[in-house]
């Protein structure tokens, strides 16, 4: 991590030109981890780069960012300038790592290098608010991609955040959709609920595989 | 001759019949056997002669460890026990491990290995203070706890020394008894043959330095560095966290990597936060395992005092913890145990918890008491068979058939009734009581044989025997099919092979596991889906060859492997790729020999051989196929509507399971007829004396 704690701290050093972004605490020889240098050449440092930097640090903390953000202080740019200088953000080698996902109603950004693609997808889901989707597309990547059914309880926890109620009201809507019916659900024999989608898993596979999670797996430590 | 480092050269042998100790050169089985487990069975298959019991006087006991034993190598805390093993129905050898810290004291000490033999007329313990060895009088031990020993040893040697020690459970010659050190590190199987050769404890301080080899000093740490930093995962070197995080791809609820934002230690002082510990950050590899949570539910945050673990190991996935309600029961306030220590005593309690709820407060007591009351009396789970017998005999009348009336109304059953934590005072005293009910450690053979426990037993699915050998499944059909069968067919006691489960366990995505598997084992068929199982193949034949072998190196050279090896990491950059050449690394660096992946792996392909051919001494029979590699009823029967090979079932196939045996066999250059390993394999493994031996007994193949 760098030393400062946050992008002001790093304006602020940069303009009294202190510019080298190192970590310069002195660890032990054998605890040293490579410093991270959040970018290679200071004196490059220009809106552009500091919007970057910015995506990076949000994404070091596990949030998002999308164009309106920028809009607010510190940044306070209007439209215009904001686009136009996300989009040369888009085209810097040094920030090849910031990823642009064009949403439903805005441009979300976040750093690859601090945020992994799947978590950023997920977040994408949550700030889009189609509780619909939200919940079939994580069921279906988890169906398909471990796969695995869903614990349902998936969706009280972050990044989702439902409480009980949410869920279970989402969930009862969601299943007299259409587009959603191939989300079905099992139950282990503690009853915990799981969700998949048959469109890449079989029920009975859905259950064996809910029962070995919920129940099995914990007595065969 | 060339300074030896990584061992200390030298090992210790104590005759109790004679009083005699002595030392010896320990080279002479480190160099073609590494130490640990591979040190015990050529001591045990040159030394113990067949037909002996394992509560003989003619039986030995090897404490033995290994190059990395006392290293700074991660997990290499472990000790390795050798034994004839007291719970198989032909005393066959079996290893017991115990993590702590009396392998690395061992080899502080200035040795690899104990040999101890004969037996005392009376009650004795054994003071290692480096070169001065001593035999000492232990009546005032015998009749204690595995805490009182403990803490009267460490009186009179000083609170630095490691003590290892037997309960009432071992001193009875119970077959399932423990020895424990460190009051709670615990290794199962072998308590009674102390308590049948009257040693109590051993003690053990040491001043000596672990060498690796000259010159290798920035090596090592460089390697160790790079092992932490991009490696490692968690316990079971699981390598993605249990819930979404930002950091990572992958996650998955049944992960050990339960680190996470607000989630702490919270009876550290101050509480401490496990948060995010992504890979790169060496200083957060030891809080990425919150077991307690893990293991007992989200009750155990607020009463976790910290991880502890075993000497240096960075996973730390012991969970120390403080629960006042102990108190009641006349403990003091801590607990201190992970895994099937806690579990096994959670499955005694057939009606569940008086608050209903099997993660709650009252659960989180019981299986404290119960693990506390485990190892201060010496008394070893047997992987959880223990509860499931108790459990098993209790529910079909048998236990109230067997058991004296007097005695049974003896009990307080009203407390298991009632979910009471107090029953398990009930269970685990009147385990190491004289009476009937303390036959349930016995282990499975031996009760069956007293108590006529019938087919249901043996067959039915849920109760997990593994017969004819009768020990528990440990990780079997429901772990990669075939692969986990295999695994499970090698060994006299439940196969403590994690090598294949922590692969599969590991958290990634089924493609990526085939992929991985494909680079390390030939083929991505060597790995079905979970549950979702194909016919067998060569290469699921590799992979557990490969599983098993692996596990012996690790119980040889001592590595902890409820973490090695390092088939994977939790590294996007290397796409989650491990590195299987680790252990090879370390040995070279530690021993100054420079040793390659597959070398080391001939190695351990040796002392799994060695295992096989101590295994028909001991059963005096070359038929393995029929007699030893027998696979349960039940892998067949599970799930009677459905068919073997269809989606949604653990279920096998009787013939795929053969030509199974023959594959593996196969791979070991074993008698495809017989599974008994050819003169052939023996001598290209360098093992013709033990061929030669073999053939004196008439059998060879
Ligand atoms: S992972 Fe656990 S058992 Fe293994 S060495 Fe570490 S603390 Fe010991």
């Amino acid at each position: 991590m760098s030393d400062f704690d946050t992008l002001e701290d790093a304006i602020e050093d940069v303009s009294e030109g202190e510019a080298v972004l190192e970590n310069e605490v002195v660890l032990e020889e054998d605890n040293r981890v490579e410093p991270e240098v959040l970018i290679e050449e200071p004196e490059e440092l220009d809106k552009v780069a500091l919007i970057g930097l910015h995506i990076r640090e949000s994404s070091m903390y596990g949030r998002l960012n999308n164009a309106e953000d920028f809009l607010d202080e510190p940044f306070s740019l209007e439209v215009e300038e904001a686009l136009s200088l996300l989009e040369e953000l888009k085209s810097r080698d040094d920030f090849s790592d910031i990823i642009f996902h064009k949403g439903k109603e805005t441009l979300y950004m976040y750093s690859d290098k601090y945020m992994s693609n799947n978590y950023a997808k997920l977040l994408i889901l949550v700030e889009e608010k189609d509780m619909f989707r939200m919940i079939a597309e994580t069921v279906r990547d988890e169906s398909k991609t471990y796969p695995r059914p869903t614990d349902a309880r998936l969706f009280t926890k972050a990044p989702f955040n439902l409480t009980r109620s949410e869920f279970q009201q989402v969930y009862e809507e969601l299943r007299k959709k259409e587009e959603y019916s191939d989300i079905k659900e099992v139950r282990a024999s503690n009853q915990a609920l799981y969700l998949f989608s048959d469109k890449f898993m079989k029920e009975a596979l859905a259950k064996s595989l809910a029962e070995w999670i919920e129940v099995e797996a914990e007595q065969n430590p | 001759m060339a300074k030896v480092t990584g061992w200390t050269g030298k090992l210790l042998r104590v005759n109790l019949t004679t009083g005699k100790i002595t030392t010896e050169d320990s080279m002479k089985y480190n160099k073609d056997f590494i130490g640990g487990a591979g040190l015990g069975y050529k001591v045990i298959f040159d030394e113990v002669p067949q037909g002996t019991k394992a509560f003989d006087e003619a039986n030995k006991i090897v404490f033995a460890v290994g190059p990395l034993t006392g290293t700074t190598a991660p997990c290499s805390g472990r000790t390795n026990i050798t034994s004839l093993g007291p719970t198989n129905p032909y005393h066959a050898v079996t290893d017991s491990h115990m993590g702590g810290n009396f392998g690395p004291w061992l080899k502080f000490a200035g040795y690899d290995a104990i040999i101890i033999e004969g037996a005392s007329k009376s009650p004795v313990w054994l003071k290692i203070e480096d070169d001065n060895v001593t035999i000492e009088d232990a009546s005032n031990l015998w009749g204690k706890g595995v805490i009182d020993t403990t803490h009267e040893i460490n009186k009179i040697m000083g609170k630095e020394a490691c003590v290892a020690a037997i309960g009432p459970a071992g001193e009875k010659m119970k077959n399932l008894a423990s020895i424990v050190n460190t009051v709670n590190h615990s290794a199962g199987g072998h308590g009674g043959i102390l308590g049948a050769k009257k040693l109590k404890a051993i003690g053990i301080k040491g001043t000596k330095a672990v060498h690796i080899a000259e010159g290798k000093a920035k090596d090592w740490l460089d390697l160790n560095k790079y092992m932490l930093g991009e490696i490692i995962g968690a316990n079971n070197n699981h390598v993605v966290p249990s819930t979404p995080q930002s950091w990572a791809e992958y996650h998955s609820k049944g992960s050990r990597w339960t680190a996470q934002t607000a989630l702490f230690w919270g009876a550290a002082n101050p509480p401490v936060e496990t948060g995010e510990c992504p890979p790169g950050d060496l200083n957060k590899v030891g809080l990425r395992t919150q077991k307690a949570v893990f293991d007992l539910g989200p009750v155990a945050e607020a009463r976790t005092v910290k991880m502890g673990g075993c000497y240096s190991c960075p996973i730390r996935c012991q969970s120390n913890l403080y629960v006042p309600e102990l108190e009641k029961y006349g403990l003091t306030p801590y607990a201190t145990s992970t895994c099937i220590n806690f579990s096994a005593p959670g499955t005694a309690m057939l009606n569940g918890y008086s608050d209903g709820d099997s993660k709650g407060e009252v659960a989180l007591i019981t299986k404290c008491l119960g693990s506390r009351l485990a190892d201060d009396y010496g008394i070893w789970s047997n992987y959880g068979q223990l509860p499931r017998d108790f459990k098993y005999a209790y529910s079909t009348g048998k236990l109230k058939e067997v058991l004296p009336e007097e005695e049974w109304n003896s009990i307080d059953w009203s407390l298991l009734e009632k979910g009471d934590p107090g029953w398990m005072l009930e269970f685990y005293n009147n385990l190491i009581g004289d009476g009937e009910f303390s036959h349930l450690l016995d282990g499975p053979y031996y009760l069956d044989q007293r108590w006529n426990l019938g087919e249901e037993y043996w067959n039915g699915a849920g109760n997990n025997v593994w017969s004819k050998m009768a020990y528990p499944k440990h990780h079997s059909n429901e772990a990669g099919a075939q692969v986990g069968v295999l695994v499970n067919i090698m060994f006299n006691r439940d196969a403590n092979s994690h090598t294949h489960m922590n692969f599969i366990g590991a958290g990634l995505p089924i493609e990526l596991l085939k992929e991985i598997a494909g680079e390390v084992w030939g083929s991505p068929d060597a790995l079905d889906a979970p549950m979702n199982y194909t016919p067998m193949n060569e290469y699921k034949a590799k992979f557990a060859k490969w599983s098993i072998d692996r596990n012996m190196l690790h119980d040889s050279i001592t590595l902890c492997n409820w973490v090695w090896p390092m088939t994977v990491s939790p590294s996007k950059e290397r796409n989650y790729r491990g590195d299987t050449a680790l252990e090879a690394k370390f040995y070279s660096l530690a021993t100054g020999i420079e040793m390659s992946e597959e070398e080391l792996d001939l190695q351990a392909e040796r002392i799994t051989t060695l295992h096989r051919a101590l295994t028909i001494k001991n059963m005096n029979t070359i038929d393995m196929r029929n007699e030893h590699d027998y696979i349960p009823e039940w892998v067949f029967n599970v799930d009677p509507d459905k068919k073997p090979f269809t989606e949604g079932t653990v279920k096998l196939d009787r013939e795929d399971m053969q030509l199974a045996l023959t594959m593996l066999y196969r791979e070991y250059g074993w008698d495809e007829k017989t599974g008994a390993p050819t003169r052939e394999t023996y001598e290209r493994l360098g093992l013709k004396d033990v061929a030669d031996e073999l053939e004196k007994l008439n059998l060879l193949p």
